[in-house]
C-alpha cells in the first residue's frame, strides 16, 4: 500500500466498552461499574480498494470494532472519519442519508436474511428507499444485482428458506452491493460454509471487489482465508491492535509473538509436520479485568518485565509494518 | 452437522376440521331462524320442561322455551363475546410487547412494571368490580376481558422480539440506514405474530368459556337473551329432573371451543413450517 | 466390497457394507451407502467431508445412537468380533461409555449442567467395584491427564464454571475415566478458537498414545484430519469415496472430489494460486443420482459415471477409489509433494 493511496476510513483512539448489569447487591456496596473492554483505543486506516483483515481469536473485539465503525453500536469515544466526513458524533438521522456508503455481510447465511421476505422485495425496498433508481427501473436492477452474484432469476419470487447456504451468502452480499457501497465490512462471512461453497464466495467477493472498486474490510478468524483474500492484515488481541502488515509482511516475518503463535496454532496440511505440544498453553483472560501492561504478556514466551508493567505503543518497524511490543524497542 | 430432512406439505387435517366446525357455527350465527321453528325467547306454559322430543329437539326449560332455539340463538352472541374479547387484547397487547421489546431499557421496565400490576390482579375480583360499576351485561364483560386479556399477548410478543431484534436480519436492515417503524413493521412484526396468532385461536376459547362463566354468574348476558353461560346456569336448578336444559348447550360451547383449538393448533404446525 | 477386506485381528473395529435409512414423512432418505471400513488398535481413523455427507450418522450407527426414524436395512459392526447391531439393549450399554466412548463438538449440551464433573466422572464407574477413595483418585487422575489445573478443586465444580477450553478438556476426561478402547470424536474442536483448537488436537493425540486407544475423528476440516489421523475416509453424499492414509490422501489424491476439496481449500501453503470451487451443491439424500453421486459436479463425468455407480476399487495397497476414471488423476498434484519411495 503505497503512501499516497487514499484514505476511505480513518479510525482514531476509538473505544467502545460494553457495561455488565450489576446485580442490586453491587449497586448497594457501591463496587465499581465493570465493563467488557472490547474496543480499546483502536487506531487504523482503511485504504481505498483495498480489502484490509481483521484476524483474532472470539471475544478480541473484531466484530465489535467493526458494528462501531459501521454506527451500529455507538461509540463510547474516538473519531471514525469516513471519506473526508466525521460522522462519530452524527445522529441516527443525519446518518440515515450515509448509511448506504458501508455495507455488511454477515456470518451466519440463515439468520441474516428476514425469513418473510422474498428476495426481490428485499431489493426492491433498497432502490427505493436510497433512490438508488427510477421506479420503473427497479426490475432491471434486481435482474442486474442478482446476475452479479450468481443466482438466477427467478430467485426474486422465492423466500430464503428455499436456499442453500452459499445461495443465502450470495443473497447478503446482494442485498450489501445493491446500494453501491464503497465499505464493505464482511464479518466471518464464510466460516459457516461447507469448503466448496467458501471458495465460491471468496471467489465471489474477489471479483466484485475488482469490478466495483470496493474497500472491503474482512473479518475472519481463520488465517488460511485471509491468507487468500487480504491485502493487509490487522492482528487484535483483547481489543487492541497489536500487528499490522502486508498480507506478505504478516505471514512471512509476523513481528508480534500473539500473530506466530496463530499463525502455528493452525493446522499444518502436511500430515508430516506434526508438532508435540501446541503452540501456546492457556485461554486468553477475560477483557474484563485487563492487566495493565501488555495484554498478551502472561502468555508470552518473550515477556519481560517491563511487559507486565508497560503497554507498549504501535511502532512502525519496517514501512508499513508496525507492531506494538516492547521486543522492538 | 446434522443431515437437513425437508417437510412435505400435507393437509393439516386438525386445521381443516376446525374451519368446517367454526364455519359451521358462523353459519348458524348468522341465519339461526333458517334452522329453528321457535321463538327462544316465547313462553309456553303448556309444555314445561318437556323432554326432548321431534317437536323439541332438545326439550324446553321451565318457562317452556325451546332449548334448541334458544341455543342456536345463542352462537351469535357467544361468537361475538369470543371474538370481540380476543380482538382488542391481541392488538393492544400486540403493540406493547412490540414497543416494549424492541425499545428495551426504561420503555421495557415502565411497560413491564404496568404488567405486573395486572397480572397480580385476579382477574374474577376485577370483572366483579366493573360490574359493580357499569353494572352486569355485556360491556362490563367485555371491558374486564380487555383490563385482563392483552398481557399474554405482550409477554409472548416480548419475548419473541428480544429474540428477532438482535437476529442479523435486523442488524443488516439498520445498516442500511432503515427508519425504527420500517424495521419494525418489515423485519420485526411478520417474524413474531405467528405465535400470538396461535395463542389468539386459544384465546377466543378461553373467552367464551369465561364469557359463559360470568354469564352462569349472572355477571355478563342477562335474561332472557339466550346466552349457553345463562342458559346452563338456568337449568342447573332442574339437572336432576331436566339435564337436557344444560347439557345440551354444554355440548355446543364445548364442540365449538374445539373448532377454535383445532384452527390454533394446526396454524402453529403450519407456522412452524413455514418459519423453517 | 466386504471380500476385499483382509481379516485383520488387529482390528478393533470392522464395519461391513453398513446402510442407514431415514424416514420422513413417506420419503427415503440414503443417508449411509455400502460403508466399509475398519479401525485398528491403536489407530486414529478419520472421516471427513462437508455437511449432510454422512459421517455423523456413521459414526452415531457404530453405537447406535439413531434417531428413531432411522433403520440399519444391512451391515455389520464387529466391534472385538462381536456385531453391535446384533446386540441386546443390556450388552450394548456394557460397550457404550465403558468400551467405546465419544465426545461431541458442544461440551455444554454433551454434560450435564445440573452435576458436578465429580458426579459425572464417577457415573463411568458404576458397575464396578471401586471404593470412593478408589474413584476420586482416578477422577483427579483424568482431570490431571487432560490438563485441568488445581483438579482436586475443579472436580466439585459444574461445567458452566469452567472456560471454552477447559470445557472440551473436562468432556474429555469424564468420557476417558470408563478407559474406553474407542473414543469416537465428532467434530471435537469446530467451535473452538485455533489456539484452543491445537491445544485439544495435540491432547487427544498425547492421551491416544498413552492410553492405547484408537480414536474414530468425525470433521470436515482437511487440517484436524492431517494433524491426527493415521487413515482418513472421504466421504460424500453418504458414500465413501476415497481410503486411504493421511499423506497419500494429501499427496496424491485419485477421487475429484477429494481434488476439488484440496483445490477449494485456502492455505498457507498454496502461495499466490486461485481458488477453484466445485460447482454445484451437494445432492438430496432422498434423491440420489442413479450412478456416480458425485458426477453432477465432477469435471470428468461421463456417459458411464451416469449411469453406473462406480464400486470402491483397491488402486495402491491401502488406496481405495469410488470412481470408474481414477487414473485420469494418476499425475495430478496434491496438496503435498512427497518424494518417489517415501511413506
Amino acid at each position: 500500500m503505497s503512501e499516497e493511496a487514499k484514505k476511505l476510513v480513518e479510525v482514531k483512539h476509538l473505544i467502545k466498552h460494553f457495561p455488565i448489569p450489576r446485580k442490586i447487591t453491587d449497586v448497594l456496596t457501591n463496587k465499581p461499574q465493570k465493563s467488557v473492554k472490547a474496543v480499546d483505543d483502536v487506531t487504523l486506516d482503511i485504504y481505498s480498494d483495498e480489502i484490509l483483515a481483521l484476524v483474532g481469536e472470539s471475544g478480541c473485539g473484531k466484530s465489535s470494532f467493526a458494528r462501531t465503525v459501521i454506527r451500529l453500536y455507538d461509540p463510547d469515544s474516538g473519531n471514525i472519519i469516513m471519506d473526508g466526513k466525521d460522522i462519530t458524533k452524527l445522529s441516527k438521522r443525519e446518518l440515515r442519508p450515509l448509511k448506504r456508503n458501508s455495507q455488511m455481510v454477515f456470518q451466519d447465511p440463515y439468520s441474516s436474511l428476514n425469513p418473510r421476505m422474498m428476495v426481490g422485495d428485499m431489493l426492491k425496498e433498497e432502490f427505493i428507499y436510497h433512490n438508488i433508481c427510477k421506479p420503473e427501473e427497479v426490475d432491471k436492477k434486481i435482474s442486474d444485482i442478482l446476475e452479479k452474484v450468481g443466482l438466477s432469476q427467478d430467485a426474486k419470487d422465492r423466500f430464503p428458506s428455499e436456499f442453500s447456504g452459499g445461495q443465502r451468502q450470495r443473497i447478503g452480499i446482494a442485498r450489501a452491493l445493491a446500494v453501491n457501497p464503497k465499505l464493505l465490512i464482511a464479518d466471518e462471512p464464510v466460516s459457516a460454509l461447507d469448503i466448496s461453497i467458501q471458495a465460491q464466495i471468496l471467489n465471489l467477493l474477489k471479483e466484485l471487489q475488482k469490478e466495483y472498486s470496493l474497500t472491503i474490510l474482512f473479518i475472519s478468524h481463520n488465517l488460511n482465508v485471509v491468507y487468500y483474500i487480504a491485502d493487509r492484515v490487522a492482528v487484535m488481541y483483547l481489543g487492541k491492535i497489536v500487528e499490522l502488515g502486508t498480507t506478505n509482511d504478516i505471514y512471512e516475518n509476523p513481528l508480534h509473538p500473539y500473530t506466530d503463535i496463530l499463525i502455528k496454532s493452525s493446522p499444518n496440511l502436511d500430515p508430516r509436520k506434526r508438532e508435540e505440544a501446541p503452540a501456546i498453553n492457556g485461554n486468553p483472560p477475560s477483557p474484563i479485568d485487563i492487566p495493565p501492561g501488555c495484554r498478551f504478556a502472561k502468555r508470552c514466551p518473550f515477556a519481560m518485565d517491563i511487559c507486565h508493567k508497560e503497554l507498549p505503543e504501535l511502532k512502525e518497524i519496517t514501512p508499513g509494518h508496525t507492531c506494538a511490543c516492547h521486543k522492538y524497542s | 452437522m446434522t443431515e437437513k430432512i425437508k417437510k412435505k406439505k400435507n393437509i393439516n387435517i386438525s386445521l381443516l376440521i376446525g374451519i368446517i366446525i367454526v364455519g359451521i357455527t358462523v353459519i348458524l350465527a348468522a341465519f339461526p331462524s333458517l334452522f329453528t321453528t321457535f321463538d327462544p325467547e316465547a313462553i309456553d306454559a303448556k309444555s314445561m320442561l318437556a323432554p326432548p322430543s321431534m317437536l323439541h329437539l332438545f326439550g324446553t326449560d321451565n318457562y317452556g322455551r325451546d332449548i334448541f332455539s334458544r341455543v342456536i340463538y345463542s352462537t351469535r352472541i357467544d361468537l361475538f363475546i369470543g371474538v370481540g374479547a380476543m380482538i382488542v387484547p391481541f392488538f393492544i397487547g400486540t403493540a406493547v410487547g412490540i414497543i416494549s421489546g424492541y425499545y428495551g431499557g426504561k420503555v421495557d421496565a415502565f411497560l413491564m412494571r404496568i404488567l405486573d400490576i395486572f397480572m397480580a390482579f385476579p382477574y374474577m375480583v376485577l370483572a366483579i368490580a366493573i360490574v359493580a360499576i357499569t353494572g352486569a351485561g355485556v360491556k362490563a364483560l367485555f371491558i374486564s376481558m380487555w383490563l385482563v386479556g392483552w398481557k399474554e399477548y405482550t409477554r409472548l410478543v416480548r419475548s419473541e422480539v428480544l429474540v428477532v431484534k438482535n437476529s442479523e436480519y435486523v442488524e443488516a436492515a439498520k445498516v442500511l440506514g432503515y427508519s425504527d417503524l420500517r424495521v419494525i413493521m418489515r423485519s420485526i412484526i411478520p417474524n413474531v405474530l405467528s405465535s400470538a396468532i396461535v395463542y389468539g385461536a386459544s384465546d377466543i376459547v378461553m373467552c367464551m368459556m369465561s364469557g359463559a362463566a360470568m354469564s352462569y354468574l349472572g355477571l355478563g348476558v342477562q335474561a332472557p337473551t339466550p346466552e349457553w353461560g345463562a342458559i346452563i346456569s338456568g337449568g342447573k336448578a332442574f339437572f336432576t329432573v331436566a339435564w337436557w336444559i344444560t347439557v345440551f348447550p354444554g355440548i355446543f360451547l364445548v364442540i365449538t371451543g374445539l373448532g377454535f383449538s383445532l384452527i390454533g393448533d394446526g396454524l402453529s404446525d403450519m407456522l412452524r413450517q413455514k418459519g423453517r | 466390497m466386504a471380500k476385499e477386506i483382509i481379516k485383520d485381528n488387529d482390528n478393533l473395529l470392522e464395519v461391513n457394507n453398513l446402510n442407514v435409512r431415514f424416514y420422513s414423512n413417506g420419503r427415503e432418505m440414503k443417508a449411509v451407502n455400502g460403508v466399509t471400513f475398519n479401525i485398528k488398535k491403536g489407530e486414529t481413523f478419520g472421516f471427513v467431508g462437508e455437511s449432510g455427507c454422512g459421517k455423523s450418522t456413521t459414526s452415531r450407527a457404530v453405537i447406535r445412537l439413531l434417531a428413531e426414524n432411522a433403520k440399519v436395512p444391512e451391515g455389520e459392526i464387529l466391534y472385538n468380533g462381536t456385531d453391535i447391531l446384533k446386540l441386546s439393549q443390556d450388552k450394548l450399554r456394557k460397550i457404550r461409555g465403558k468400551e467405546i466412548g465419544m465426545i461431541f463438538q458442544e461440551p455444554m449440551t454433551a454434560l450435564n449442567p445440573v452435576l458436578t464433573i465429580k458426579k459425572q466422572v464417577y457415573e463411568q464407574f458404576i458397575g464396578t467395584s471401586m471404593t470412593n477413595k478408589e474413584k476420586e483418585e482416578r477422577a483427579i487422575e483424568m482431570l490431571r491427564l487432560v490438563g485441568i489445573p488445581s483438579p482436586e478443586k475443579r472436580l466439585k465444580e459444574y461445567i458452566h464454571q469452567f472456560s471454552g477450553g477447559m470445557r472440551q478438556r473436562a468432556m474429555i476426561a469424564t468420557t476417558l475415566a470408563a478407559n474406553p478402547k474407542l473414543l469416537i470424536a465428532d467434530e471435537p474442536t469446530t467451535a473452538l478458537d485455533v489456539t484452543i483448537q491445537d491445544q485439544i488436537i495435540k491432547l487427544i493425540n498425547k492421551i491416544k498414545k498413552q492410553m492405547g486407544m484408537s480414536v474414530l475423528l468425525i470433521t470436515h476440516d482437511l487440517g484436524v484430519i492431517s494433524q491426527m489421523c493415521d487413515r482418513v475416509a472421504v466421504m460424500y453424499a453418504g458414500y465413501f469415496v476415497e481410503t486411504a492414509d493421511t499423506l497419500t490422501l494429501f499427496a496424491k489424491p485419485r477421487h475429484p472430489y477429494t481434488k476439488g476439496l484440496i483445490d477449494a481449500l485456502p492455505s498457507t501453503e498454496k502461495k499466490n494460486s486461485s481458488l477453484m470451487p466445485i460447482k454445484g451443491t451437494t445432492p438430496s439424500l432422498a434423491e440420489l443420482p442413479k450412478g456416480c453421486p458425485f458426477g453432477p459436479r465432477c469435471p470428468y463425468c461421463e456417459d458411464k459415471c451416469v449411469n453406473e455407480l462406480p464400486e470402491m476399487t483397491e488402486i495402491e495397497s491401502g488406496h481405495m477409489v469410488r470412481c470408474h476414471f481414477s487414473y485420469k488423476l494418476k499425475n495430478a498434484s496434491g496438496l503435498i509433494s512427497i518424494e518417489e519411495g517415501e511413506q
